[in-house]
């Protein structure tokens, strides 16, 4: 387990930021978008 | 507390894979000329990021609509730009674990059998240890770390006499040649033939205290033979080592090859 942590480390480290920063900033841009799991209403005006 | 932690392994689930993907990714280009051109790439999306809030602070709607839009194409061009990387990338998928799986074992035992009777034919020396269940840590660390793609020509080459490593064995361990140069146990077994040599001995030896497999070319004679649980099989042909070999390094569901059955063949 310490051996497999310690091979490539900082390359782990840097993909672990990098996943963590694309989760974060994907998941803001879709927290922007309308919920497209419900269908609009016909009735309703598009926003 | 145990649901307040479940209510989280989407997003862990979703960081584990996208941390899988980078860090695979990583390390495929790692000490590739694609490292350099990364590296400008992501000067350049931290660039782009800076001139987008700033854009978007200073309410520049024209350029905070552009850029966007160059962030596309951008994107696009990491494909032209990294097509080599990719087309590398995808030929060693179809090489990997998961393809390579049904055609791995038996191109290996091919480059095996073609490095044996190579030579056999030209009387060199050679001993030869696969790894199965039981770890040959031991007898690796006493070698040389070679960590190769099992490769005939470089059997050959290891063998050749007058170069450093040609007097130990090799061991391969997990499809690859781990180690060269390896010193095995001799065997204390005294109905081993006393005409038969220390790597004839060693080879014996080494099975009767794992469960390997391993193949030795006589250096006087050029014969092939195939030790395993202790015991030795003398003048093993081609088609015999490759169909023992295949049996026992493949586990495939075809009736078992029998040992026993091939090592009273032999005394016969």
């Amino acid at each position: 387990m310490k051996q497999w942590l310690t091979n490539n480390f900082w390359l782990k480290m840097i993909s672990l930021i990098l996943a963590v920063v694309t989760w974060f900033y994907i998941s803001g841009e879709l927290a922007k978008r309308p919920s497209s799991y419900y269908p609009r209403p016909p009735n309703m005006p598009k926003p | 507390m145990i649901s307040e932690l479940l209510k989280f392994w989407q997003p862990v689930l979703e960081i584990i894979i996208l941390w899988y993907v980078f860090y695979h990714l990583l390390v495929f280009i790692k000490g590739t000329p694609a490292v350099q051109v990364l590296k400008g790439l992501i000067f350049l999306i931290i660039l782009f990021l800076i001139s987008l809030f700033i854009a978007q602070k200073l309410n520049l709607t024209i350029i905070s609509w552009i850029l966007p839009k160059f962030f596309a194409v951008f994107l696009l061009s990491f494909l032209i730009i990294f097509q080599p990387e990719l087309r590398r990338g995808l030929a060693q998928l179809g090489q990997g674990p998961i393809m390579g799986l049904f055609f791995r074992e038996e191109r290996i035992i091919d480059e095996v059998v073609d490095a044996v009777y190579s030579l056999a034919e030209k009387k060199i020396g050679a001993i030869i240890a696969l790894e199965r269940e039981i770890g040959l840590k031991p007898y690796i660390e006493s070698g040389v770390s070679v960590d190769s793609k099992v490769n005939s020509e470089l059997i050959n080459t290891i063998f050749m006499p007058h170069t450093p490593l040609h007097d130990g064995g090799i061991v391969i361990q997990g499809g690859r040649i781990i180690a060269a140069g390896c010193l095995f146990p001799l065997t204390q077994n005294p109905k081993i033939s006393k005409g038969l040599g220390t790597r004839h001995r060693a080879a014996v030896g080494l099975t009767d205290e794992t469960d390997a497999l391993v193949v030795i070319v006589s250096e006087e004679t050029g014969i092939v033979s195939l030790a395993r649980e202790g015991k030795l099989i003398r003048e093993v042909d081609r088609e015999t080592l490759n169909k023992v070999l295949n049996n026992a390094l493949m586990q495939s569901k075809r009736p078992k090859f029998s040992f026993k059955k091939l090592t009273r063949m032999k005394t016969k």
